[in-house]
């Protein structure tokens, strides 16, 4: 069960309760927030079937470096990488003379190799031991933070502006507009989201577009709401109608004036929505509908693991342990950010 | 007829029942007892509980498809053909006096028992029959099951109320298993149909499949939807009277929860994933409640390739074995199916084609599938490492990858798809996968808009239903998804159907096997056994090869010892060891 | 007030109408269809493309979709949702059978959830930052995180066998129908203990901070220390003042609340073998079953539509600051 609700005060302790306590536990959820961005942004130089710097035939590759750079968003399309590394039938491991100069990554596997035998305990080759195919799960766990920080990013993005747009129009134009959006919000809100799902997954096929355009697609009429209802108010204060008396277009107003108070809230309904997020997209994987079997996952390697739960319990552990502490993250910031971005919460108000 | 197939297939079938009873009677001596004569022994109030994996279509035998369905056929239905343990054509000497075919083949007469009674006490008749027929061949009833092979017969009629002479369109070898369609009530249905002919849309059908006037020893006493449907004995049962009073069906979805329901006497039977049985059950918890049993069953997993498709890639059969050879069986064998599975030999059993030896050239070779597509013009580009076509017109390349059908939910063929895209990789082939849920899954395979397909087929009782898969006709209204047109296939089909000599019957089939397996329009990967658990007090299993429900007397012999005793008793209460009945 | 509440109740019309218009149009144009949703068989009884026609036709699946939505339409005015196409049984029953013990365990959860959540919120507010508010918050954080499936499998492992103190498939026992009242009661109540406690658990923890920081709020308003200020009991300002305006904000988020618990949960209804409404959803839309997917969503969508009227009439009532416009 997830409620989606962009004021989930889960966190909102008193303001009488010390700062400090509360300025340590934000930092170490930012803290693990950024660390898990970067694992993700670079997961190909902590976890990788191949180098990130080697010498091969008297000539120096960097394998790993450029495939952290060819999954770069926008920019990724520019690095290919060099050519024997680039074949699919190329294995460093066994290509490489073993003397020469080679430098992998910490964890010298890919997420979807079948390095061992399946169910290893955790060893020195294998940290976290291995699943029921033999792959390595810390390198299943690192590549599946990629899907998860995509997912949560990207969706949280399409539904902000979707959000923003459908929300701002209703509230900023009125009349019949609003109207219109907000019995759009209604139906989307009452929709079977799950049945989108399915049709959606069909359409795009699997993978993590299709994720991101489901759950952005499902997820944006709380942002919606939120919107709206900072536009309504917004409309009516003396600022706003100084500014058209002044001659201002409705565009400059919106964008200028209107746009800058809504983002506040939605910001923080974005942050609580990446949880939920990362939450919807392991559900989707328990019940086989989520980013298929090509790319590792958190909500996939959850779902391996409950088929061998009795015999491999702690196969569990790694996928619960990462879901739990980045949606505990989400809360936490999201809980910070409100109250550093709501003016009528002060941020050092003092004790009463 | 084809008494010498018949001897053959018993010959073998003997020693398939002999394998299993081994694997079985190592762990149980007395799963396998059937019901003893002296019935003072048999706890005849006793409630037998089984797990269901979903809820059943519909209880009228002619509308029933699905396996869940037919696990209710043979407790509510009682029909003169039935398929016994072995899968063999059997005459239910409980319903039928006398079954004779005339010398032609071509006309057969069925005198059924005078004593045959409906669960409400009319008597059961030839008109019943003759009924059923023109209801299975009603254009507007949809009996996917019950339908197969019933349009050879030409003329079904009543001659006397106990006798029914079948005329067929032409002396085959599968007629006697057209004449083995269910029997309806007619007094029931025939007022219900002039309405709804569908047998399936008015409320007053949908009542009458629900609760249906049965012929078998059980009758519906409770379907609580979502939850459990509770079988009761009907004690007017006319044939021999089964063990359990009641029979509990336990709605369960979830594997893990039904599992942990037979640990603790919730269910008294599951059939178990190969994990559960490999791994799951080897806890005490397990062995103090029952007892997990192997045997072989008939079905394949397959990979399906779209031979006519858009996907230029597949359409070659010389790839198609490249491929074949790549999917490493003994690997996916043993980490998926924790090697309780074989690799699969072939798609029909050994025992009814006689089939020798598993060919050699089935073997995981990647160097052989390199050359193999080397030669077909599939080679490495120097590029990016990835296979293309140079042939064509020379223009266009074309990379040979293909996407893999895989059906949402399933535990094993992301498994199997692990393996094979990883092998497939180091040969310059890109397969990637789609996971769809059901419905799309078979539409994508109706209209052959896929390039390839996992999924898995159990072999009937006769040959000749391979027919549906491998027929060119069938590419447009069988099961032929994959498009495979091969006249000298479809023509040999013809002369096995219409040989009578079982020996002769056997080869066809066996070149058929042959051919197919060369063109590999499917690629088989391996043959699934029978995984079950049973609670300890169960006796008179019998293990088919399509598990222990589908076959007869199925759940109808089976009964547990009156009183609660340990499991190994059967020695010393002196009852029967023997498996064979 | 009656020209708001009629104005309130029309606006839900086009909305409704909406979602109905839109939840059809894409079911029917999804990929799939109920002739190949149903479960396949063994061999030789998988779909075949001619029995495929002939479902198609029964299933009335070649006409335009706009024909298809009129003859649904006219059905539908006349509160018939057709027939499954699984079972062929009446939608109106099979959603029926489903709906009962999914409402009931819904209000159940509710209720329960309030006994809770306000003496466990009332007393964390009232002692702001010690030890006990802590370890409360945090264990909200904590519960409101885990997914409700590994709730459900933990709970399973230990609750149902290891104590076996319940039991944990199904939602009655087999002797149920023999059963006294009082029995049939505690059947139930003990079949739906473990799946409750799946729902009741994340509902908590996610009310306990919610309430807390309400009545945090409440109990620095002005009128509180007014009333406090006039000599009255402790009691009496909790129960009078403070409680009844941290309840209020309460009202909003039981608009949410109420569709989400009785939307149920595919995941753990499947774990725990229980007939609920989210089992139905997704084996109609696994079967294509269109007039039961249709049928739930209509009456999803009255179901929100309806919460959602009943909170803002209350909020209007109990909120002298809302104007009946």
């Amino acid at each position: 069960m997830t409620i989606a609700n962009p004021t989930n005060p889960i966190l909102w302790t008193d303001r009488a309760s010390a700062s400090k306590r509360r300025n340590w536990l934000t930092r170490s959820a930012a803290a693990i927030a950024i660390t898990f961005i970067l694992v993700a942004l670079l997961a190909p130089l902590l976890a990788w079937h191949q180098p990130i710097v080697c010498k091969y035939q008297g000539k120096y590759y960097f394998p790993a470096i450029s495939d952290t750079a060819s999954r770069l968003p926008l920019v990724g399309s520019w690095f290919q990488k060099a050519k024997p590394f680039r074949f699919p039938s190329f294995d460093a491991r066994t290509e490489l003379e073993p003397n020469a100069f080679a430098l992998w990554p910490p964890v010298p596997y890919g997420p979807m190799e079948m390095v061992a035998d399946a169910n290893c305990a955790a060893s020195r080759a294998h940290w976290l031991g291995t699943d029921d195919r033999g792959r390595d799960v810390l390198a299943r766990l690192i590549h599946g933070a990629c899907v998860s920080v995509r997912v949560g990013v990207y969706s949280m993005l399409l539904a902000g502006i979707v959000g923003i747009v459908i929300g701002g129009a209703a509230g900023f134009c009125g009349g019949a507009i609003d109207w219109m959006c907000s019995r759009l919000i209604e139906i989307m809100m009452c929709f079977p989201a799950f049945f989108l799902i399915l049709v959606v997954m069909v359409w795009i096929g699997n993978g993590v577009t299709g994720i991101i355009l489901v759950i952005g697609l499902t997820q944006w009429t709380s942002i919606a709401r939120l919107v709206r209802a900072e536009f309504l108010s917004g409309r009516e204060l003396d600022f706003v109608d100084a500014a058209r008396s002044y001659g201002a277009s409705g565009w400059y107003i919106a964008l200028r004036h209107l746009l800058p108070a809504a983002l506040a809230p939605t910001l923080v309904a974005l942050t609580f929505g990446v949880a939920d997020a990362i939450l919807l997209e392991a559900g989707l994987s328990w019940l086989g509908l989520g980013v298929g079997a090509d790319v590792a996952t958190w909500g996939g390697m959850l779902r391996d693991a409950y088929d061998q739960i009795r015999t491999h319990p702690g196969l569990m552990t790694a996928p619960c342990a990462a879901i739990f502490i980045s949606v505990l993250c989400c809360h936490i910031l999201g809980e910070q950010l409100r109250r550093s971005l709501d003016p009528r919460i002060g941020f050092g108000e003092s004790r009463s | 007829m084809n008494s010498k197939l018949h001897h053959l297939q018993i010959a073998c079938l003997g020693l398939i029942a002999g394998i299993s009873a081994t694997v079985a009677r190592a762990d149980s001596p007395s799963l396998f007892a059937p019901i003893p004569s002296d019935r003072s022994v048999v706890d005849e109030d006793a409630t037998l509980k089984c797990r269901l994996r979903s809820e059943p279509s519909s209880f009228n035998p002619i509308l029933m498809f699905t396996a869940i369905d037919a696990q209710f056929e043979y407790l509510l239905w009682d029909r003169p053909f039935v398929l016994d343990k072995d899968l063999q054509w059997s005459i239910n000497p409980d319903v039928v006096e006398s079954f004779a075919f005339a010398d032609d083949h071509l006309h057969a007469s069925l005198k059924l028992k005078s004593s045959l009674r409906w669960q409400d006490g009319t008597p059961m008749t030839a008109a019943d029959l003759v009924f059923s027929w023109q209801r299975i061949l009603d254009d507007h009833v949809i009996a996917r099951k019950a339908g197969h092979g019933t349009e050879q017969i030409t003329q079904c009629e009543a001659i006397d109320p106990q006798t029914v002479r079948f005329t067929f369109k032409e002396a085959l070898a599968t007629n006697k298993w057209s004449v083995d369609f269910p029997i309806i009530p007619k007094h029931v249905y025939e007022p219900l149909t002039r309405d709804d002919p569908t047998m399936q849309q008015s409320d007053a059908c949908v009542q009458a499949n629900r609760n249906p006037i049965g012929s078998g020893p059980y009758q519906i006493s409770e379907w609580i939807s979502g939850e459990r449907i509770v079988l009761s004995r009907w004690e007017g049962y006319p044939g021999p009277k089964p063990a359990f009073a009641r029979i509990i069906f336990r709605v369960m979805p979830d594997n893990n929860a039904a599992l942990l329901a037979f640990e603790t006497g919730e269910i008294d039977e599951m059939s178990l994933a190969p994990q559960q049985f490999a791994a799951d059950t080897d806890n005490q918890r397990f062995k103090d409640r029952g007892v997990k049993i192997r045997g072989e069953q008939w079905t394949n997993y397959y990979i399906g390739w779209n031979t006519c498709g858009p996907n230029a890639f597949l359409t070659e059969p010389v790839v198609r074995n490249a491929i074949g050879l790549a999917i490493n069986r003994p690997l996916i064998s043993q980490r998926v199916f924790f090697g309780l599975f074989k690799e699969s030999a072939g798609f029909y059993p050994a025992s009814l084609t006689g089939r020798d030896a598993p060919r050699a050239s089935n073997q995981f070779n990647l160097t052989q599938a390199a050359k193999l597509l080397d030669d077909a013009g599939w080679r490495v580009s120097d590029d990016d490492g990835w296979r293309y076509s140079q042939s064509a017109n020379g223009v266009e390349k074309v990379r040979a990858g293909f996407v893999l059908n895989l059906v949402a939910g399933s535990q094993t063929s992301p498994r199997v798809a692990d393996i094979m895209r990883s092998d497939l990789r180091k040969i310059g082939v890109d397969m990637t996968t789609q996971t769809l849920d059901w419905s799309v899954f078979n539409e994508r395979n109706l209209n052959h808009q896929f390039d390839a397909f996992l999924s898995a087929w159990t072999c009937g009782p006769d040959p000749d239903e391979a027919r549906n898969l491998f027929h060119s006709d069938a590419a447009q209204s069988g099961r032929n998804y994959v498009g495979y047109q091969n006249p000298k296939v479809d023509a040999l089909f013809e002369r096995g159907v219409h040989e009578t000599d079982a020996a002769e019957r056997a080869r066809i089939y066996r070149t058929i096997e042959q051919t197919i397996l060369s063109d590999e329009p499917y690629t088989f990967l391996v043959e699934a056994p029978t995984l079950w658990a049973f609670n300890h007090r169960l006796r008179g299993v019998s293990l088919s090869p399509r598990g222990p429900l589908h076959s007869y007397p199925g759940v109808r012999g089976w009964w547990t010892p009156k009183s609660p005793q340990p499991t190994d008793d059967g020695l010393r209460t002196g009852l029967p060891q023997s498996d064979a009945p | 007030m009656w020209h708001y509440i009629l104005k309130r109740i029309l606006l839900t019309i086009p909305t409704f109408v909406g979602i109905v218009l839109l939840t059809f149009l894409l079911i029917h144009q999804a990929p799939g269809s109920p002739a190949t949703g149903s479960a396949g068989g063994f061999g030789e009884s998988g779909v075949s493309a001619a029995d495929h026609a002939r479902l198609r036709a029964q299933f009335e699946l070649d006409a335009p979709i706009i024909v298809r939505f009129g003859h649904w339409m006219k059905r539908v005015v006349c509160f018939d949702f057709g027939q499954s196409f699984a079972d062929g049984r009446p939608v109106s029953q099979r959603i029926a059978e489903r709906l009962v013990p999914t409402l009931t365990l819904t209000f159940a959860i509710i209720a329960i959830a309030f006994a809770i959540v306000i003496p466990v919120a009332t007393y964390a507010a009232t002692h702001p930052g010690q030890l006990v508010d802590k370890i409360i918050l945090a264990a909200c954080v904590g519960f409101y995180a885990i997914p409700p499936y590994i709730l459900g499998m933990i709970l399973i492992l230990l609750v149902g066998v290891a104590l076996n103190w319940f039991p944990f498939a199904g939602l009655t026992s087999d002797d149920f129908a023999t059963l006294s009242t009082w029995q049939k009661f505690k059947d139930v109540i003990s079949h739906s203990a473990l799946i409750g406690s799946c729902f009741l658990i994340p509902l908590v923890a996610y009310l306990v901070p919610f309430v807390r920081a309400t009545m945090l709020s409440v109990l620095k308003e002005d009128f509180v220390r007014a009333a406090h200020a006039r000599g009255l009991s402790h009691r009496r300002v909790m129960l009078c003042h403070v409680l009844p305006n941290t309840l209020r904000p309460l009202l909003t988020v039981m608009g949410l609340i109420v569709p989400a618990v009785l939307g149920g949960s595919v995941v753990l209804e499947v774990m725990f073998s229980w007939p609920g409404m989210g089992r139905l959803l997704f084996e109609s839309i696994h079967d294509r079953d269109y007039p039961v997917i249709m049928g739930m969503t209509v009456l999803t969508a009255m179901i929100v539509l309806g919460v959602t009227l009943v909170v803002d009439l209350l909020y209007a009532w109990a909120d002298p600051r809302v104007r009946y416009v």
